[in-house]
């Protein structure tokens, strides 16, 4: 049975923002440390200690925007112990698993060295929980403040006299469980004092966001939002994809086609979460001014056996590229409300684009998926629809096909997952309300042999991108074939 | 109805993973448990230069694990196909 798409050439209702396509950098396991950086004296090859093929792989898929310290680590971080000659940076040991050393030489200086690098936006992670007004503020100034202060002439001693361009600024992170375990009104009448002291010194607009939801907790939503919306720019959501629960996660290669359809399932839970959020926030800001911010989401396994369990170290097969592919989807679809998205995490950690061992690099399916998608940054939303039967197992069908298009002068780009386990899918994509006739199209696809396909050290290329079969078959219908467990990328230029 | 509970944060879960207070000790023994799989397990004298090399390496840390690859030596070692990952110096190339 041939299933159907329909792009809606006469909707283009919004823009998709770029940092939908945003990323994730904790001090966790090997993100930082041996992820991006690996200080100026390594035998790895650096950019002023700034790992160079990590930040190629970054650039190569056009990263909009980067979030640090963390996460939970950001509401226990204190600024001031990464700033300085290195010598004198604040030194600590976890001595429960293997004297790991926090060395502190990765701080803000190192990291916003790095999103000039990367050519990204900075989205730096304030701390509530452990933290006090003070100290944030102060944060604050030393980045942004051009004028002569404490802070500016400290900023300047340590070797920057210049600010810095803070683009994003979120006020606490996970403030209902880790960062300070408050109850929602607690937290809202915090951020409206904590965000005060935000300041903006320069004309360069900080974009302030709240901590948000963990995941369906519509209720924090209601309260954050109705006690402090006003004073906020975004508000963040964490929702991780977990299989088949929480106490009994697998390894990421290891799953049979039950495993594949619980994983997709709940990942397209997404639109569930989105939309609820979206209607709750839409009570108190019915003109979305306030932006959806997905800053934690992916795939979460057990880690690869053998490895620190406290790393969070994880492959990553075609089922995550899938995850990935139906989230992408869900957030340009959902464009007007969710304005950014960090996947969890950037290198070594969670559903990571990108591994390292020693010298050397793995681009996993994850990787590959935001290649093929960021084409749609900063594209114009176009409304489209799948016509299509379901596949999956009992109580966890989902459709084959998930899928979002937007357009760029004369290119419409338009990203489709096919869920199906085994089989292909014959796909008709049709462009109503076209003005002329479909001029060309080309199309490219990531799949791998099984639904368990990933890249290795050993064997980095075995999932790769490669062409795919697209013809015009009428004016404005492109017919392919869809092969199954895959990621499908269209260009079609009118 | 599925289930969709919550995770904790990944901070979070580090920590709480790291309670276990693992020692070099109990890691060992654990291996050591193993089953030998001819043609995947390393022979025991094998395993055992593998470990020598890795006392002697600066990125042993804390005694147990590599820092280049997040893995535990003891386990790694035990792998007959596993190389070393220390940069542009595979230290167990020639054992």
């Amino acid at each position: 049975m041939k299933e159907s798409i329909v792009v809606d050439m006469s909707e283009c209702s919004c823009t998709i923002s770029p940092d939908i396509y945003g990323h994730f950098a904790e001090h966790l396991g090997r993100c930082i440390y041996g992820g991006f950086w690996v200080g100026k004296a390594s035998p790895i090859p650096n950019t002023d200690g700034y790992r160079t093929d990590v930040v190629e792989a970054f650039k190569e898929i056009h990263i909009p925007s980067l979030r640090w310290p963390g996460g939970c680590f950001a509401d226990e971080y204190h600024w001031q112990d990464g700033i300085g000659p290195y010598e004198t940076r604040k030194r600590m040991i976890n001595t429960h698993w293997g004297g790991i050393v926090e060395d502190n030489s990765f701080g803000t200086h190192e990291f916003f060295g790095l999103c000039e690098l990367l050519g990204c936006k900075p989205y730096v992670n304030g701390n509530v929980g452990s933290g006090t007004v003070q100290e944030m503020s102060e944060w604050v100034e030393y980045i942004t403040f051009s004028g002569d202060s404490p802070m500016s002439r400290l900023r300047a001693q340590n070797g920057r006299a210049e600010p810095w361009k803070l683009d994003y600024f979120g006020v606490g992170n996970e403030s209902w469980g880790c960062g300070g375990n408050m109850l929602p009104e607690h937290y809202a009448s915090l951020y409206r004092q904590y965000q005060t002291y935000v300041r903006q010194y320069g004309s360069d607009k900080i974009f302030k966001i709240a901590c948000g939801p963990n995941s369906s907790d519509w209720n924090w939503t209601d309260v954050v939002m109705k006690n402090a919306g006003q004073y906020m720019d975004g508000l963040s959501l964490h929702h991780y994809t977990i299989e088949p629960s929480w106490e009994n996660k697998h390894t990421a290669t290891d799953f049979g086609e039950d495993g594949w359809y619980r994983a997709l399932s709940h990942a397209s839970f997404m639109e569930e979460l989105v939309r609820r959020h979206d209607e709750i926030m839409s009570k108190y800001d019915p003109h979305k001014r306030v932006a959806l911010i997905v800053d934690e989401w992916g795939m979460w396994h057990a880690v690869e056996p053998g490895t620190n369990p406290g790393f969070l170290y994880q492959q990553n097969t075609m089922r995550d590229a899938l995850v990935a592919g139906i989230t992408l989807n869900i957030f340009n679809n959902h464009a007007d409300r969710v304005r950014m998205a960090n996947i969890a995490q950037a290198v070594n950690v969670l559903q990571s684009p990108v591994l390292t061992e020693g010298n050397r690099i793995v681009l996993t399916p994850t990787w590959y998926v935001f290649k093929l998608f960021k084409d749609h940054q900063g594209g114009t939303l176009l409304k489209s629809r799948a016509a299509c039967a379901f596949c999956g197992i009992e109580g966890q069908k989902i459709p084959h096909i998930s899928v979002s298009a937007s357009k760029k002068e004369a290119v419409v780009t338009v990203t489709i997952t096919n869920a199906d386990y085994a089989s292909s899918q014959d796909v008709a994509v049709s462009l109503a309300h076209i003005s002329g006739s479909i001029q060309n199209v080309s199309a490219s696809c990531l799949s791998g042999d099984t639904p368990a396909a990933h890249n290795t050290f050993a064997s980095p290329d075995l999932v790769n991108e490669t062409p795919l079969v697209a013809k015009v078959s009428m004016k404005d219908t492109v017919e392919l074939t869809l092969p199954p467990h895959s990621v499908t990328l269209l260009h079609i230029a009118v | 109805m599925t289930d969709f509970s919550c995770a904790p944060c990944p901070s979070c879960a580090a920590r709480e993973m790291q309670t276990g207070r693992l020692t070099k000790e109990s890691l060992e023994a654990h291996v050591a448990s193993l089953v030998y799989v001819p043609g995947f397990s390393a022979d025991a004298d094998l395993y055992k230069m593998r470990l020598e090399v890795c006392s002697h390496c600066v990125a042993l840390q804390g005694g147990m694990f590599c820092a280049y690859s997040a893995t535990y030596v003891s386990y790694r070692a035990k792998m007959l196909g596993a190389s070393c990952p220390f940069p542009q110096n595979d230290k167990w190339k020639d054992l």
